[in-house]
């Protein structure tokens, strides 16, 4: 079939040519998914990104409410702080055994 | 007949061949663009994500108000699946009135908003509660949502904000180029599954910017606190505080009570109506009528006046509080004792005229400039229009109205040496509005205050060690119409501390419209020198003759 002129280094050369194609080819083809994948990971990452982000800032938000000087106030109130009253505090003087 | 054969097949092929690459031609050549735009529109999401609105921060930089991530929820009627599921869940969860929601759930259209501007933990709630029941057809939009994280703290002046973003009152109003932003544009490529493909930025958009107040959150919540608990306590309808650094004018708490709460809503409260609204300053002003006469020389420390009540006037009969008289004294001690005909006196020697000017200088009758809208300039006549009556009881703050800010103002000056300046809410640079009287004057009549204090009718704000000076007052309220009518009251007290060398004025006012029986001595009064004492056990403020090392002894 090859006798006419086409030596077996041709049809090596050939054949190489044609895997070299092919490989790129198939290269091209996978890189192409790869980086396809990657497009779609990273722009669900974005959006995971851009959501944990707002998470973030309600999470700040309520824990600025919990330090506000009210909130507070009303917390050191229900555990029995209350400011001074100072009618009922009394003093109880403590003599030494000189009577000072 | 095999090559006959074999041209036909290949005949054949080069015919399908070329129909093929004509249809190819066609789609991709000559509708390119048709197809083009169809696939975008079923692969392609443009989304508009709002900017986050700018944060007002107090001076201390903590947030007094931003935007918080929230969800608009709506739903696509015609798409919608267990629509009684959903009623039930938008009257549990979001707390919608059983009629309203169904209003929304079963009308006809593609779009209904069912709730905007919906907590981020609650709409997240609300969307898996409708994942479960199976509930198809509703549609979560990303947005903001305005936040107070102080509370109801300093409302009046922050303002709302629309469910748009827009702002509707006070600073959120006055500055809403400045904080609003421009909405980040995103396009999303989606698969067939509507999982995102691949994600770029048509346009960053850009935040808004971030505003910062003189305000200190910290002596705001402390003079909110105070007016809650006496408007609580007396039979007050309603009181204000303001606190100046007189030196600069920057404006450290404007407060009220009672104030809007973003919980329980009252949009009439929403008024700063320290600002907005005018009484008349009662014994307060005879501090400054001292000033005036002080300042041309009209007065000495030794001279004395009659104290004796009433005192005729073209015909009118002036009274002293509770008509009471007292023996001939000085001025030092008619503030103290605040007597009414010794302050009549005062001014007769100054005249209408110069105690116009006076006024004048000091900013009443037209507006402080503060940065909030809705600002009066108050009421003050020309001087052509004053009566001998006008005069006299002008010297303890009748006949002419004053707004909190425009008596705080005035006490400021007096706290700085005599230079007016600009209250203002925003740092920046010092506005000086101009000189009202003499350093030393003013010197003299902060001496008289302070004397006022610690021995007079300003007694009850006291603190002591802080040297505070200052002058009560309680005046009529005169309703349109109607005059001054029993049992509508205003008090208020003006104070400064330490007298040497002021670093802080405080105006308290207390009004109601309940009882005769309501006096500054036991409302504004005691409410200034708490508001000084809270401030001194928060580590704010430290007595004038404090060291470093002093503090340890």
């Amino acid at each position: 079939m090859f006798s006419g002129g086409w030596d077996k280094r041709a049809v090596f050369l050939l054949l190489l040519l044609g895997a070299l194609v092919a490989g790129l080819v198939f290269l091209y083809l996978w890189q192409g998914t790869v980086l396809a994948r990657l497009r779609a990971e990273r722009a669900a990452l974005a959006l995971s990104l851009e959501e944990l982000r707002r998470q973030s800032l309600f999470l700040e938000h309520q824990l600025r409410e919990a330090y506000a000087p009210e909130t507070l106030s009303e917390r050191a109130r229900a555990l029995g702080m209350g400011p001074v009253d100072l009618s009922r505090i009394h003093y109880l003087v403590i003599e030494d055994e000189d009577g000072h | 007949m095999a090559i006959r054969r074999a041209s036909l097949v290949f005949l054949f092929l080069a015919l399908v061949g070329l129909a093929i690459l004509a249809r190819l031609f066609q789609l991709q050549v000559l509708e390119y663009r048709d197809w083009a735009a169809l696939a975008q529109a079923i692969q392609e999401d443009v989304i508009e994500i709002p900017s986050r609105r700018g944060t007002i921060y107090d001076r201390n930089g903590i947030p007094l108000s931003y935007d918080i991530p929230a969800y608009s929820i709506a739903v696509d009627n015609y798409h919608l699946t267990n629509p009684e599921l959903l009623v039930e869940l938008l009257v549990w969860e979001l707390g919608m009135d059983q009629g309203e929601a169904k209003e929304k759930v079963y009308r006809t259209g593609y779009f209904t908003w069912l709730a905007r501007n919906v907590d981020l933990d609650v709409a997240e709630r609300f969307r898996s509660l409708a994942q479960a029941r199976k509930i198809r057809g509703l549609l979560f939009f990303p947005t903001w949502k305005r936040a107070y994280p102080q509370g109801a703290s300093a409302m009046e002046v922050l303002g709302l904000v629309g469910v748009d973003g827009d702002g509707l009152s006070g600073l959120e109003l006055l500055f809403d180029a400045v904080l609003r932003g421009k909405p980040r544009v995103v396009r999303i490529l989606r698969a067939a599954d509507g999982s995102p493909y691949d994600l770029w930025e048509e346009d960053p958009g850009s935040p808004g910017q971030d505003l910062r107040l003189t305000l200190d959150s910290r002596i705001q919540w402390i003079c909110e606190a105070e007016l809650d608990e006496t408007v609580r306590t007396t039979p007050a309808d309603r009181g204000c505080a303001v606190i100046l650094d007189p030196r600069t004018g920057e404006v450290l708490a404007l407060a009220q009570s009672p104030r809007y709460d973003p919980k329980n809503p009252d949009i009439a409260l929403l008024k700063p109506w320290a600002v907005t609204d005018v009484f008349e300053p009662g014994s307060t002003f005879k501090g400054l009528v001292a000033l005036a006469a002080w300042d041309l020389g009209l007065v000495s420390e030794t001279e004395t006046f009659d104290g004796s009540s009433p005192r005729v006037v073209a015909g009118v009969a002036i009274k002293n509080a509770q008509n009471k008289s007292y023996p001939p004294l000085n001025l030092q001690d008619a503030l103290a004792q605040s007597v009414n005909t010794v302050l009549v006196q005062v001014a007769q020697r100054v005249g209408t005229s110069k105690l116009y000017e006076y006024l004048r200088r000091m900013g009443f009758g037209e507006l402080t400039g503060i940065e909030l809208p809705g600002e009066v300039a108050g009421l003050l006549r020309p001087p052509e229009k004053w009566t001998e009556v006008d005069l006299a009881v002008s010297s303890f703050g009748q006949s002419v109205g004053v707004t909190a800010i425009q008596l705080a103002a005035a006490y400021a000056a007096l706290s700085n040496d005599g230079i007016l300046v600009r209250p203002h809410l925003l740092p920046g640079e010092v506005e000086v509005r101009g000189a009202v009287a003499k350093p030393s004057s003013c010197k003299k009549i902060r001496e008289f205050l302070g004397y006022a204090v610690n021995t007079g009718t300003g007694s009850p704000a006291k603190v002591p060690g802080f040297n505070v000076g200052g002058k009560s007052g309680t005046a009529q309220i005169a309703l349109p119409g109607q005059g001054y009518v029993p049992g509508y009251i205003t008090t208020a007290m003006a104070a400064f501390f330490p007298w040497e060398s002021p670093q802080y004025t405080i105006v308290v006012v207390y009004q109601t419209s309940k009882t005769e029986d309501f006096w500054s001595g036991t409302t504004a009064v005691p409410s200034a020198g708490r508001i000084i004492r809270a401030m001194a056990e928060m580590g704010l403020v430290y007595p004038p003759e404090t060291t470093a090392l002093g503090r340890s002894g």
